[in-house]
């Protein structure tokens, strides 16, 4: 029972330490990127799979993807939005990777602004995308769970009538719960989808 | 009960991710503007110039051999006297290059084959960082100059 209780209070630290890795990786893979956009188009268009001008797009556009969603995983109020940006990300760099190698083009991954060309660089870079891709997914289950944790307990903590939800304006359980409201109410806040 | 509390965090996911999307555009159309690096929205003026390498044997003028394979290929062998600089490599290949190069000498990137364009992001990147007007990508890269060799051309 004490071990299940360490592991249970381990449990937010083990996530805190995956989201800070995440935010890192793809902040520090961000800014690499950013400081040369010509570059990466470069990168981009290696890959074959878009006309020239929109590799030149993305090459300007996906580094502060990036920065934006490593920093918003790291700000609750944008967490669930961030690591379902990046979950999918990570699925569509693993894509064209593995997309890349199969078609046995002599390129490199570009992911971090550089780095080696041929196959063997490639089959790295997928199994890394493929981990961070895990990784965002995980972490994106915990955050959803961790939510609906909250909003149960702060139904259950309002009685038997279980009329209370955290108010979508901000994290669950913090400042801006909303107490009493009717059944209609908690399946639906007001200011739902807000941040 | 499950399934509503289920999507109002889809829907607050979304937005949020909306918003993080949103955020992104301004610094990107920023960059669109006035990044000292950014890239030019056409292909014409990004792709360098091909040459086969019985037009380079051909040459009067010197010629320096730029290496954008992997390092591992470049130890397994490489065209006599070329010196390499790889997507890896920090700045210490491109000065390398600027130490070597010499007036009026011409500027030839290889990689692997075809398949490759490691040759033309070294290329454009000797073009930006060192302003060198005669750059140029060896077509077929180091396939076809093992070919050639093979052919005693």
């Amino acid at each position: 029972m004490e071990r299940m209780d360490r592991s249970i209070q381990k449990g937010p630290v083990i996530a805190m330490a995956g989201r800070v890795i995440l935010a890192a990786v793809f902040v520090y893979a961000g800014v690499a990127k950013a400081l040369d956009p010509a570059g990466f188009a470069g990168s981009i268009n290696g890959y074959r799979l878009l006309p020239y001008p929109a590799c030149a797009a993305l090459a300007l556009y996906l580094p502060w993807l990036e920065i934006a969603c490593g920093l918003g995983v790291l700000w609750p109020r944008t967490r669930l939005g961030a690591l379902s940006l990046l979950f999918f990300l990570c699925l569509i760099f693993g894509g064209a990777i593995a997309s890349a190698w199969m078609r046995d083009l002599d390129i490199g991954c570009g992911c971090f602004g550089g780095g080696e060309a041929g196959a063997a660089a490639l089959r790295g870079s997928l199994v890394r995308s493929v981990m961070l891709a895990l990784l965002s997914g995980v972490l994106l289950w915990v955050e959803e769970a961790r939510c609906k944790r909250e909003w149960d307990s702060a139904g259950a903590a309002d009685g038997p009538r279980g009329m209370s939800a955290p108010a979508a304006s901000g994290p669950p359980g913090g400042k801006n719960e909303v107490h009493g409201a009717s059944e209609k109410t908690k399946a639906l806040p007001p200011d739902a989808g807000t941040l | 009960m499950m399934r509503n509390v289920s999507s109002i965090l889809w829907r607050r996911g979304a937005l949020q991710a909306g918003l993080i999307l949103l955020a992104a555009l301004a610094p990107a159309v920023l960059a669109a503007w006035c990044h000292p690096k950014r890239p030019a929205w056409s292909d014409d003026r990004a792709r360098v110039d091909e040459v086969e390498w019985t037009a380079v044997r051909q040459w009067r003028s010197p010629v320096l051999m730029v290496d954008a394979r992997s390092a591992a290929a470049f130890e397994k062998g490489h065209i006599p006297g070329a010196l390499r600089l790889g997507a890896g490599q920090g700045d210490e290949g491109i000065l390398a290059v600027a130490r070597a190069w010499q007036p009026g000498a011409k500027v030839v990137v290889y990689c692997d084959s075809p398949r490759c364009d490691a040759a033309q992001s070294a290329a454009r990147r000797l073009r930006q960082e060192l302003g060198l007007g005669d750059v140029l990508v060896l077509k077929g890269g180091w396939s076809a100059w093992i070919e050639a060799s093979r052919k005693g051309r």
